[in-house]
């Protein structure tokens, strides 16, 4: 992977970023950039710094060293972040509002979810939730990079696909994605980067 | 609608719904000051005398109550982060927290203090200037419960930190919602300038909890 000049509204750059956790080193010394349609799933063993990366581009963990320059981002973290008192309908509308976009209706739509929009939260599956989740994500209309955290882990084989439909289609509009995961997405035409292997990022 | 009208919109719903909204802290209020006089005994100069501390205790208390789900919540589901990320500020958010608390879980409480006074055997105008004055203070007492709960969210046993946190930064306006009822029971002619104490604690607090509370809320996401 090469530093190409960074254009900030439209794509990621990572440099010379180092992480810890708990007093150990997590990234050291990691470049990368991405390109406006690239994805990059990060894979690793539990506890190399896959959600600490994916934290720290998202500004919530602040590097040791480096920098991060990135475009408008959604985030997607381990949490759902789903109030079991709120219907299906009142979680999307209010993330809709909070973006200003839409009513949320269609994200539902594509995500299998139409049937249940009057299910409370707290009634769904772990596997709907996710799918909420990611169908709420899909709203913020700024958003150019999607950092996804397991966003599989609870998904069936349906869900899976529509996760990697929604993922090649945002791809296709010039959307980036980064994913952490264990699991084989399936997405195609992506960059791997192994976490807790190699001192470097390739 | 604006990203901040739509935030508190939501967590006007949320905190007026999820865990029994008003009812927890009405119900710890209303039960201590039932239980008050069975300790005390039914001396009733005693208890006029002891209603404006007892009450405004009391409602100190109750705004404890609700502290801990303000923010631990939204910790460990993941909302926490979603704010964080979202047009809103944590500044907005803590203001928007606090605001929801009082609009839509505490505001018994300046009824509840007014009927408990007359109970106590406070007169109307007295009994309502107490009131007054926790309607005053609800906001401060708030906003401190608010600052606590960000403190301590994801902490464990984190009712004990607030509860440690939060009781003396509250001190004041327990002294000044007292001092207006007992200064108005007393005809003191002070009532008036405790009632402005209790307001401009309030908005001290406003000014400064919020830029506190999120410090504490960025940090518990590092």
């Amino acid at each position: 992977m090469s530093v190409t000049a960074l254009d900030t509204t439209a794509s990621l750059g990572v440099q010379s970023l180092i992480l810890s956790r708990g007093g150990r080193v997590l990234v050291r010394d990691l470049t990368f950039s991405l390109k406006p349609g690239e994805a990059l799933v990060l894979t690793g063993p539990n506890g190399t710094g896959k959600t600490t990366l994916l934290r720290a581009i998202a500004g919530l963990v602040r590097p040791d060293a480096g920098s991060i320059t990135a475009a408008p981002l959604a985030y997607l973290g381990h949490g759902d972040a789903l109030k079991s008192a709120e219907t299906v309908m009142q979680a999307m509308s209010f993330a809709a509002r909070l973006h200003g976009a839409g009513d949320g209706r269609a994200a539902l739509e594509v995500m299998g979810l139409s049937a249940l929009v009057f299910r409370t939260c707290g009634q769904l599956s772990a596997g709907q939730k996710r799918r909420l989740a990611l169908a709420r994500m899909t709203l913020d209309p700024h958003a150019r990079l999607w950092l996804l955290d397991e966003p599989a882990a609870p998904l069936d084989a349906e869900g899976k696909a529509l996760l990697a439909a929604l993922v090649a289609d945002f791809r296709a509009s010039g959307g980036m994605v980064i994913a952490a995961t264990h699991a084989d997405l399936g997405w195609s035409d992506v960059r791997t980067l192994e976490m807790g292997v190699s001192e470097a990022g390739t | 609608m604006s990203a901040f009208a739509a935030v508190f919109v939501r967590e006007w719903r949320l905190a007026a719904a999820g865990g029994g909204g008003p009812a927890g802290p009405a119900a710890f209020m209303l039960a201590a000051l039932a239980l008050v006089p069975l300790a005390i005994g039914p001396d009733p100069d005693i208890l006029r005398a002891a209603a404006p501390g007892v009450i405004a205790f009391a409602a100190l208390l109750a705004s404890l109550q609700g502290a801990e789900r303000l923010f631990g919540d939204d910790l460990s589901d993941g909302t926490l982060e979603l704010y964080a990320l979202s047009p809103v500020s944590l500044t907005a958010l803590s203001v928007i927290k606090a605001g929801a608390y009082v609009s839509a879980v505490l505001w018994p409480a300046p009824l509840i203090g007014f009927v408990a006074a007359m109970a106590y055997g406070m007169d109307g105008p007295s009994a309502g200037a107490l009131s007054l004055g926790l309607v005053l203070a609800l906001p401060g007492l708030a906003l401190v419960s608010g600052f606590a709960g960000a403190l301590a969210a994801g902490v464990k046993r984190s009712g004990l930190l607030i509860a440690l946190i939060a009781a003396p930064l509250q001190v004041p306006l327990l002294v000044f919602v007292a001092g207006a009822g007992r200064a108005a029971l007393e005809g003191t002619g002070l009532a008036g300038a405790n009632l402005m104490l209790a307001g401009a604690f309030s908005l001290a607090a406003l000014a400064l909890a919020p830029f506190g509370m999120a410090a504490a809320l960025r940090g518990r996401l590092e």
